[in-house]
């Protein structure tokens, strides 16, 4: 077989070939604390997979209970909301909610959806639900009419609106929309 | 269930099993030893180890370092079971904290080796479902890794790194308190 050094699965391959199989690197980074393994996540894309696996956090979470990880939520206090598996969903207002991955404390997705002076909602009420058939994580958020709007007399028959959003594929480079019912 | 496990381990202290490495090379070890790895101790509930356990993952060089932390390990198990008859307690445990330092130092001499050496015994004690050595081994790797940068880690390990600087530029943005 011919060498060709420029060929970049063949570096992978002999990268794989040294390396021990995934059941066993599966073994060894368990035994890391958070902050190693989200060090490591650069190391290569293997690790990186391995590490982002919702079943490694889940495997790591019971492997060290005691972990205390420091993860930046943002500029203001927000309220967290729902969390499922290793994603929490942090809502701030209306307008403004994401979603943590708290194993690595990257943001999943950032829904900074309409512009806030156009909203007027005092309570968040954003939740977050997975769907197993899928794989996929929704949010789901309903829009009562406010007090203001009782107050203006804007309407006559109260409604709500649901909307529902599904996650991307937690690149966080598309930004999600809103599907309203 | 667990005085018919004591029972077994009883009768077969004397039972010899024939381990045959890859490059069939021929091991004989006492069942005790050799039950410390659950494959085996499978395939002698089994019955399946007459004429010997081939095992054409492990190469006659590491099976015999294995089968050197088993005696020990078996040894270990064996009096703690033993002792308790023929010591007082204070006497008893005297010589199982002396017993335990000895042990932990014949670990650590057991692991200095090479990284290759390393990984061989990993994937033996993977394949021969040993979870004392295989926890000794992966700790070990995982100790090395800690406080490495990922350049160090790739290097120590001839990791490639097939991210792409993007892609790298972004789980870093990701992980960035990580970092600091």
């Amino acid at each position: 077989m011919a060498h060709d050094e420029g060929a970049p699965w063949l570096a992978v391959a002999a990268a794989n070939y040294c390396a021990l199989p995934a059941d066993v690197l599966y073994d060894v980074l368990l035994r890391l604390p958070a902050k190693e393994i989200c060090r490591l996540r650069v190391v290569c894309r293997s690790w990186r997979s391995l590490t982002s696996d919702p079943l490694f956090a889940r495997a790591h979470e019971i492997c060290t209970p005691s972990v205390v990880k420091r993860i930046p939520i943002g500029h203001r206090a927000g309220e967290v909301l729902s969390t499922h598996g290793d994603l929490l969903c942090v809502s701030h207002d209306w307008a403004l909610a994401y979603v943590l991955n708290l194993t690595t404390g990257a943001v999943v997705a950032d829904i900074t959806v309409e512009s806030r002076s156009k909203v007027n909602r005092d309570k968040p009420m954003c939740v977050m639900g997975h769907v197993p058939s899928t794989g996929e994580y929704k949010l789901l958020r309903i829009q009562s009419p406010s007090r203001d709007d009782y107050n203006n007399g804007m309407f006559v028959t109260p409604s709500q609106t649901c909307q529902i959003m599904t996650l991307g594929d937690g690149g966080g480079q598309n930004r999600p929309l809103w599907r309203t019912r | 269930m667990a005085s018919a496990g004591s029972g077994d381990e009883k009768a077969a202290a004397a039972a010899m099993i024939t381990l045959i490495s890859s490059d069939n090379e021929k091991f004989e070890v006492t069942e005790a030893t050799a039950t410390l790895s659950q494959t085996i101790r499978h395939m002698i509930e089994d019955g399946c180890t007459d004429g010997g356990v081939p095992l054409p993952n492990v190469t006659s060089k590491i099976l015999a370092r294995v089968i050197e932390y088993c005696k020990k390990h078996a040894t270990a198990a064996a009096g703690e079971e033993g002792s308790s008859s023929s010591f007082s307690d204070a006497a008893f445990l005297e010589v199982d904290r002396a017993f335990l330092e000895e042990l932990e130092e014949f670990d650590d001499a057991f692991l200095e080796v090479d990284r290759a050496t390393l990984f061989d015994l990993i994937l033996a004690a993977n394949y021969l479902d040993i979870k004392g050595l295989l926890n000794l081994t992966c700790q070990k790797v995982a100790d090395s890794v800690k406080g490495k940068t990922p350049e160090q880690i790739r290097e120590m390990y001839n990791i490639v790194n097939d991210l792409t600087p993007e892609e790298e530029a972004e789980i870093r943005r990701e992980t960035q308190w990580a970092f600091e």
